[in-house]
């Protein structure tokens, strides 16, 4: 069956060893590694790359093959870190979300520290804030640390 | 469509109270999602609107005010200077936040156009043309999804634009000479602090630094994406 070699290049530094698609007339693609074992007879598919590509082509294919893995490789973790970054965010964004959810602070009239809330750049200082906004806002909380005063005593 | 947004919504209303008490807020939502406690956070409350998801081109042709600041449900106020934004309108009838490519999907009408105007805070006058072509833009936008692309009006732009709200607008602007008098504009500089994209805010994306330290007065989030169809309205008529 007759086939397309695309993109042979080197597998190995030694360069005893190379990559390359096949591409056969049903369609069907294989990449394969193509390698000379000492003591037998040559490769007839790496006689053929040497014949059809030779070595500088081989060389060139290599180099850019390998700068595409690079950028790949770049991108792939640019993208992690992206994906990363923004999951955090997300973390962020719900925490905050579900405290301007509770009614004490959605109706505060404390606007600064509603402000500081939404400001917050980890959950754990978003929570510090409700949390003081909560002590000066709840009535509970403010009977508890401010009890009334002791009755004047009687001269 | 979805609970999430009305959530959001509410979010945002106090948000903008915040930071100006005396805005004049007006929300547009389905009565499923209202909820009478929340009365208080809006000047005006309109339940009876349509089941589409840009029904928000219907409803800002309904404003009640003279000068409207259209803001998208998933945003937060930050900065009293949202105070001072009805002045940017100037004479202008419509004006518009530039798209920022990479923190939003950039989108080639043809070889010669690109859709620049960002559909997600939106400053406009009560002028009758202006109000004719939002409505229009609704009524086009319903045309453009339920028509086949190759046998439409759009067939020469490219069929990618077909689910875009903002190639409708971009058409109207650019091609329906009823609109050629509109007085259109980007916000001053893009108008990146009236539409802080958070993708903005990422250390990790280089072309960010340039946005490190621009003002954010209103901040533009992205629901989480397994927020975003939390209690949606299906089917409806």
């Amino acid at each position: 069956m007759a086939r397309q070699i695309i993109n042979p290049r080197w597998g190995n530094s030694e360069k005893t060893l190379i990559i390359a698609g096949f591409r056969y007339d049903n369609g069907k693609e294989v990449v394969a590694s193509i390698t000379n074992v000492e003591g037998s007879p040559p490769n007839s598919d790496w006689t053929e790359i040497m014949e059809t590509f030779g070595v500088e082509l081989l060389d060139s294919n290599s180099e850019k093959t390998l700068l595409e893995h690079l950028k790949r490789k770049q991108i792939s973790s640019e993208r992690r870190a992206i994906d990363a970054e923004r999951f955090s965010r997300e973390a962020l964004f719900n925490a905050k979300a579900e405290i301007f959810d509770m009614d004490t602070v959605k109706n505060s009239t404390n606007r600064e520290l509603k402000n500081k809330i939404r400001r917050a750049t980890t959950i754990n200082e978003a929570q510090i804030y409700a949390a003081v906004l909560h002590m000066l806002e709840d009535p509970v909380v403010t009977r508890t640390t401010n009890p009334p005063a002791e009755p004047e005593p009687k001269v | 469509m979805s609970s999430e947004y009305y959530r959001a919504a509410i979010h945002s209303a106090v948000s903008l109270k915040d930071h100006y008490p005396e805005a004049k807020i007006t929300i547009f939502t389905h009565p499923e999602f209202f909820n009478e406690s929340d009365r208080k956070f809006f000047d005006q409350v309109h339940l009876d609107i349509p089941y589409n998801i840009r029904a928000k081109m219907h409803c800002m042709s309904r404003t009640p005010y003279e000068k409207t600041l259209y803001v998208d449900a998933d945003t937060e106020i930050r900065s009293e200077k949202i105070k001072d934004v009805f002045d940017i309108l100037k004479d202008n009838d419509i004006m518009f936040t530039r798209i920022i490519p990479h923190v939003s999907n950039t989108r080639r009408v043809d070889d010669n156009n690109d859709l620049e105007y960002h559909g997600g805070i939106i400053l406009y006058n009560k002028k009758p043309l202006t109000i004719s072509l939002i409505k229009d833009w609704y009524d086009l936008y319903q045309y453009q999804m339920d028509t086949s692309w190759a046998s439409s009006k759009f067939k020469q732009y490219d069929k990618r634009m077909q689910p875009w709200d903002q190639f409708t607008i971009w058409y109207l602007l650019h091609n329906d000479k009823k609109y050629s008098k509109i007085k259109h504009d980007f916000f001053p500089n893009g108008g990146v602090e009236y539409n802080f994209i958070s993708l903005l805010e990422l250390k990790s994306m280089e072309k960010n630094i340039a946005y490190a330290n621009i003002e954010q007065i209103i901040y533009h989030y992205t629901l989480p994406r397994e927020k975003v169809n939390a209690g949606r309205i299906k089917n409806k008529p």
